[in-house]
């Protein structure tokens, strides 16, 4: 029961945890589960690529989880969790058919209608992969607007891959894969090092990695900061434009309506700003070390 | 201006949070019809305890507690500090005697007001689990308190109005924030005694008290009698004025009033130049300087506890010995402590220079960009109750100082 009777202001939905129930769990690699998840009263909400939930695990607490599913999935929603601590242990052990709770979903959406330009670059770096799911399948479903749709995918090794299933898919429908890890095995035929050396200049057409026209390029970039900072440098170099650079944003979301001042990255608080953010507003406060 | 969104639908028509906050009898801003400063004497002081009490508020006043001006309920006249100031400097506080029997003549002590509206402790939820693993969610009552308080210096209603910005004026608000807010009844006084550590004028939040108040008193002190010049603020100050007060203030009351404060603001010595302040924190983020500061703070967090703007918290469960409950607390968190910047197992800003910046820069930089002002009032608490005494209004010079 809410008390939203005696509360002066009209309280958010978003700060009420809502039960839902684990409908299905996919174990993807040793370490990384996907749970997909369906409200226990009520209709499944809308949401946008790159948006976030506080999935909540009974006791223990919340953690910040990108939706993983697409948005033509209407009868649940996916997130795709690392073993990462004590909450996020406790959210992948959540039985099938047992509850968590999730508040959200948050934030703004990768701005997959701007974009513009007849090159398309998405840049996933791990478990960065998530966030840009449904947005490569909206951009794959429209794909006749690019001349190129390329992703540049990197991982540790070829087993910590995720959704390979959908990369197959999406190259079939014509998105130009490039998949690159840290350390290969014997079967590996994809590139091996880091993401940001994957792309090479407009010059270098014969290159390994990907080679798009640069100054008619957007770009989507999701991954661990260090990886995010000189995917957009080199990007940069390449000549994209910085506006036309987006990465998605993580830090430490609590409450996710910006009231609680943790997930601040400069003048930015993720949650209600972002997460998703042009290199040309971010930049200047991304590029500094603990900030 | 403090919202643009509104969420109360009764009364009918309601576009901003100030007029949500102040509609209720609260408004300001709009004509009224006997608004001239009068004149209380003690006994006037007292009866306006009573008014507000009548009225159905508790009020909360500053009273001597562990040898600080504390806030605490406040019975009658007798409850205030009588003939007390504080000393302040870095890192040093300490109450001393006056020669008269002022009950206001200090600055402000350790605790703010923002105990009372954002307390350090809330209850957020309760949440059960039956035994077939169903979660069933009870948000915390937030029953709105109706609450005066009296003898808030200028800077500390202004900070009000910062953390309205912060909790209020949010795409969605925080609803125990607003419960405890909506119907405070200010009464500031204005202030007469600054302590050695403020520099409200350079963030122009005092000594004399800006819009926002039911309720403005200047003290005037003679020997051991007390006199106050008051003017309304709002509907409901006026009101209660009228009740309490039948002497219009004289010319020479008013004037003596207005010395009060312009003989404040000449002891103020204390500024920080907020000319380009963000900019220039902006380009001090690489800046070595951080690690010069990092050599003196200790990273405890007293500023920001201290602090009457700094609104962070953390948010924690806590489950009771049969696991079938679980509540979620709001307790009060600070950017210098290490967890507060997790992202996945380890801080962000693990080094206390980090730490540091992101408080300074933020407090004077970023809020800017967040919430359209400062997050300074310059009350000067983080200075007096900094362990070492940091004084962020040095550091900002030592910071422009750098190339």
């Amino acid at each position: 029961m809410t008390t939203t009777s005696t509360t002066p202001l009209a309280l958010s939905p978003l700060l009420v945890p809502r039960p839902y129930e684990v409908i299905d769990k996919i174990d993807e690699t040793p370490g990384i589960t996907t749970l997909l998840v369906t409200p226990v009263d009520g209709a499944l909400p809308d949401f946008a690529p790159a948006q976030v939930s506080m999935l909540g695990a009974f006791g223990v607490g919340e953690a910040a989880i990108s939706i993983s599913s697409t948005t033509r999935a209407t009868k649940h929603h996916a997130y795709t969790i690392r073993r990462a601590g004590p909450i996020t242990n406790a959210l992948v052990d959540t039985p099938v058919g047992g509850q968590i709770t999730v508040r959200g979903p948050f934030g703004n959406a990768w701005p997959i209608a701007q974009s513009d330009t007849r090159h398309h670059l998405v840049v996933a770096g791990g478990l960065g992969i998530a966030p840009l799911r449904a947005a490569l399948d909206e951009l794959v479903n429209r794909i006749e607007r690019f001349d190129r749709l390329a992703l540049v995918y990197g991982a540790k090794t070829p087993d910590d891959l995720v959704f390979t299933e959908d990369l197959a898919d999406w190259k079939m429908q014509g998105l130009e894969l490039d998949l690159t890890v840290d350390v290969g095995n014997d079967e590996w035929s994809g590139g091996v090092g880091l993401v940001p050396d994957r792309l090479a200049p407009s010059s270098n057409a014969s290159s390994d990695g990907v080679t798009l026209d640069w100054a008619d390029t957007t770009a989507f970039v999701c991954g661990p900061d260090v990886m995010m900072h000189f995917t957009a440098l080199r990007l940069i170099d390449l000549g994209v434009r910085p506006e036309r650079i987006w990465l998605t944003l993580e830090r430490n979301m609590q409450c996710g309506n910006g009231l609680c001042g943790h997930c601040q990255l400069g003048p930015v608080l993720v949650c209600r700003d972002g997460p998703v953010m042009s290199y040309a507003d971010i930049g200047m406060f991304h590029r500094v070390k603990e900030l | 201006m403090i919202g643009t969104k509104c969420h109360v639908e009764n009364p009918p028509v309601c576009t901003t949070v100030d007029v949500w906050l102040h509609g209720l009898g609260h408004v300001w801003g709009y004509a009224m019809t006997d608004s001239t400063a009068r004149v209380l004497d003690l006994a006037g002081l007292g009866k306006l305890i009573d008014a507000l009490t009548t009225r159905g508020f508790d009020v909360y006043g500053p009273q001597v507690r562990d040898g600080v001006i504390a806030h605490d309920l406040l019975r009658s006249v007798d409850d205030l500090p009588i003939g007390v100031t504080d000393e302040q400097s870095g890192g040093s506080y300490r109450l001393a005697s006056r020669n008269d029997d002022a009950r206001f003549g200090y600055a402000v002590g350790p605790d703010s007001w923002k105990s009372l509206l954002h307390p350090p402790r809330t209850k957020v939820w309760t949440m059960t689990r039956s035994a077939t693993g169903a979660l069933e969610v009870e948000m915390a009552e937030t029953e709105p308190a109706k609450r005066a308080f009296l003898g808030m210096k200028p800077c500390e209603l202004a900070a009000i109005h910062k953390q309205d910005r912060v909790l209020l004026d949010a795409e969605h608000p925080d609803p125990s924030y607003g419960a405890n807010r909506r119907d405070v009844f200010f009464v500031v006084v204005n202030c007469g005694d600054p302590a050695e550590t403020c520099f409200c004028p350079s963030m122009g939040t005092g000594p004399g008290a800006g819009p926002g108040f039911d309720l403005a008193l200047t003290e005037l002190v003679d020997g051991a009698a007390v006199r106050y010049v008051a003017e309304a603020g709002s509907v409901l100050g006026n009101d209660v004025l009228l009740t309490i007060a039948d002497s219009a203030a004289t010319e020479a009351d008013i004037t003596a009033a207005e010395a009060v404060v312009t003989e404040a603001e000449k002891r103020i010595t204390r500024q920080l130049d907020t000319n380009g302040i963000k900019e220039l924190l902006y380009e001090r983020l690489d800046s070595d300087y951080w690690d010069v500061v990092a050599e003196r703070c200790l990273t405890c967090g007293n500023c920001t506890l201290a602090c009457p703007t700094c609104f962070c918290t953390n948010l924690e469960d806590i489950t009771d010995l049969t696991g079938e409950h679980s509540e979620r607390w709001r307790v009060w968190d600070s950017c210098f402590s290490l967890d507060y910047s997790l992202l996945g197992p380890a801080p962000n800003r693990s080094s206390a220079s980090s730490r540091y910046r992101q408080w300074l820069t933020h407090k004077l930089g970023t809020w800017i960009d967040q919430y359209d002002e400062s997050g300074c009032v310059g009350c000067g608490r983080c200075i007096t109750w900094c362990p070492v005494g940091i004084d962020l209004t040095e550091e900002v010079k030592a910071l422009g100082a750098q190339s």
